[in-house]
């Protein structure tokens, strides 16, 4: 399969009178690892929120698997967002039984995925009991249930010991040559380079530039230079 | 999604900790009610079980609905809080498939709470009051019992609409039962006729009116129904009206 998998026309969204994005363009193709950068405030969790339908953009369109019927394809999409999601008093293991439902999947991939992500121990203890490290990887491991297609993670790395970081560079090596597309929002330099296959920078809700991470060393010769060339004041 | 599975999500939320605690809290509240009634019916010389019967139904009925009103208040507010209702929406869940999960576990509340009610009727009667089983049974009024499943239904609805209208749990938890207090009064002042008041049209009085009027009132029955359309109406519009920032 080939083709754009995501695709942000001229999207625009306001927060009152703040324009938090501004005439976003971008396209994600199949199979690639997709990293939006930008520093706080510049817009990364707007656009997921846009992207899955949370939030309604003033203007543009956004189209996922072909579509703008975004509702249809979200069965085919994993979802870690920032804020963890989960129902604080209830355990790892039910928390997960609800995603299955949802996304129709059968309770037996369960205790397999748990124990992936180190938490087959911890599938009794309520969410709220767990670390947030744990929770983060929870939250991980939620987001791969159903075999999805397209995987959305916001902010992957906030709550990660530095084993935790080696372990997503690894799942998401193992993802991507599993044919999934990812579409990772961070400001963590050093692992975009490590693990993207492209590269966005949004900056004041605009995009600055998108290109492959051998495209910007050519042009920027590092990652950091990417994002200080485009970003000089953030603060 | 399809219906057994909007069920098993609601089951499987039903029990977490915190309905939990509610759920106990509830019959704790239960009990005063309960033992008064039986205490009001112990004093009669030959013991009835229609008159039973109803004293239990009107036992059960203002916490029953203020309780199942909260509840849903409660339940709906932590998922708003927590944020695990915008992942619900990002993961897949509809806003309809959202709020026909809420209505089907509005109904599965209501129809515990109906069940609870014959519950004590029947072990009450049997044990304590010596009403033989068939004497029990001629006591209990079928049409009785779709009222109160109706009248428990549209509590229910009343609380969705508070949480899912204004998304601030305060306004449910503290605004709502002082609501009811005032609504209360005016009903007093007005059964006492000292003041001439439309006590039957106000949501709260209404639906207590229809779960325990001995009869079947069209008008009464009419009410709820526009108020239940109201609540529907004015929760679906709270969903799909408004977006769902981060937290």
């Amino acid at each position: 399969m080939k083709g754009d998998i995501i695709r942000f026309s001229s999207l625009s969204k306001k927060f009152r009178e703040f324009n938090v994005l501004k005439n976003v363009t971008l396209s994600v193709d199949h199979g690639e690892v997709f990293c939006l950068l930008g520093p706080n405030g510049s817009g990364k969790t707007t656009m997921i929120n846009c992207l899955l339908s949370l939030l309604n953009p003033e203007s543009g369109s956004i189209e996922v698997f072909g579509s703008e019927n975004i509702q249809e394809g979200k069965r085919r999409i994993g979802v870690l967002l920032e804020d963890d999601g989960f129902y604080r008093d209830m355990n790892a293991e039910n928390n997960l039984k609800v995603i299955c439902l949802i996304k129709g999947a059968d309770f037996s991939i369960i205790p397999e995925i748990l124990k992936k992500f180190g938490l087959y121990e911890h599938r009794k203890k309520k969410v709220n009991k767990l670390s947030q490290g744990m929770r983060k990887r929870l939250a991980l491991a939620s987001s791969l249930i159903g075999d999805p297609e397209l995987i959305i993670w916001d902010e992957p790395y906030n709550g990660l010991d530095p084993s935790g970081f080696n372990f997503l560079r690894g799942l998401i090596k193992e993802l991507n040559e599993k044919g999934k597309t990812l579409f990772i929002s961070t400001h963590l330099l050093s692992e975009v380079e490590k693990t993207s296959s492209k590269i966005g920078l949004i900056f004041q809700g605009e995009m600055k530039e998108t290109l492959t991470v051998n495209e910007i060393i050519k042009k920027h010769e590092s990652i950091e230079g990417f994002y200080f060339n485009h970003i000089k004041n953030s603060y | 999604m399809n219906f057994p599975a909007l069920f098993k999500i609601e089951l499987l939320k039903l029990f977490r900790k915190s309905n939990v605690i509610f759920f106990f809290l509830s019959i704790y509240l239960f009990v005063t009610p309960i033992s008064r009634g039986l205490d009001e019916i112990s004093k009669e010389k030959v013991v009835l079980a229609g008159d039973f019967y109803l004293s239990i139904v009107n036992s059960f009925s203002i916490f029953g609905m203020l309780l199942l009103a909260l509840f849903i208040v409660n339940s709906v507010g932590n998922e708003i809080n927590e944020g695990s209702f915008r992942k619900a929406l990002a993961v897949g869940v509809t806003k309809y498939e959202y709020l026909k999960g809420k209505l089907i576990l509005i109904v599965v509340i209501s129809l515990f709470v109906v069940f609870c009610a014959l519950l004590v009727f029947f072990l009450f009667g049997f044990f304590s009051f010596k009403i033989p089983f068939d004497g029990l049974l001629k006591g209990v009024i079928g049409l009785s019992i779709l009222k109160q499943f109706l009248s428990l239904f549209y509590a229910g609805l009343f609380g969705l609409f508070l949480i899912l209208t204004f998304r601030n749990r305060t306004i449910g938890l503290v605004f709502f039962p002082f609501w009811l207090i005032t609504e209360f009064f005016v009903y007093l002042f007005g059964y006492s006729g000292e003041i001439k008041t439309f006590y039957e049209f106000f949501p709260g009085i209404a639906g207590w009116l229809f779960y325990t009027s001995p009869i079947f009132s069209i008008e009464q029955f009419l009410i709820v129904i526009i108020y239940s359309t109201i609540f529907v109406t004015s929760s679906w519009y709270g969903l799909v009206l408004r977006e769902e920032k981060s937290l």
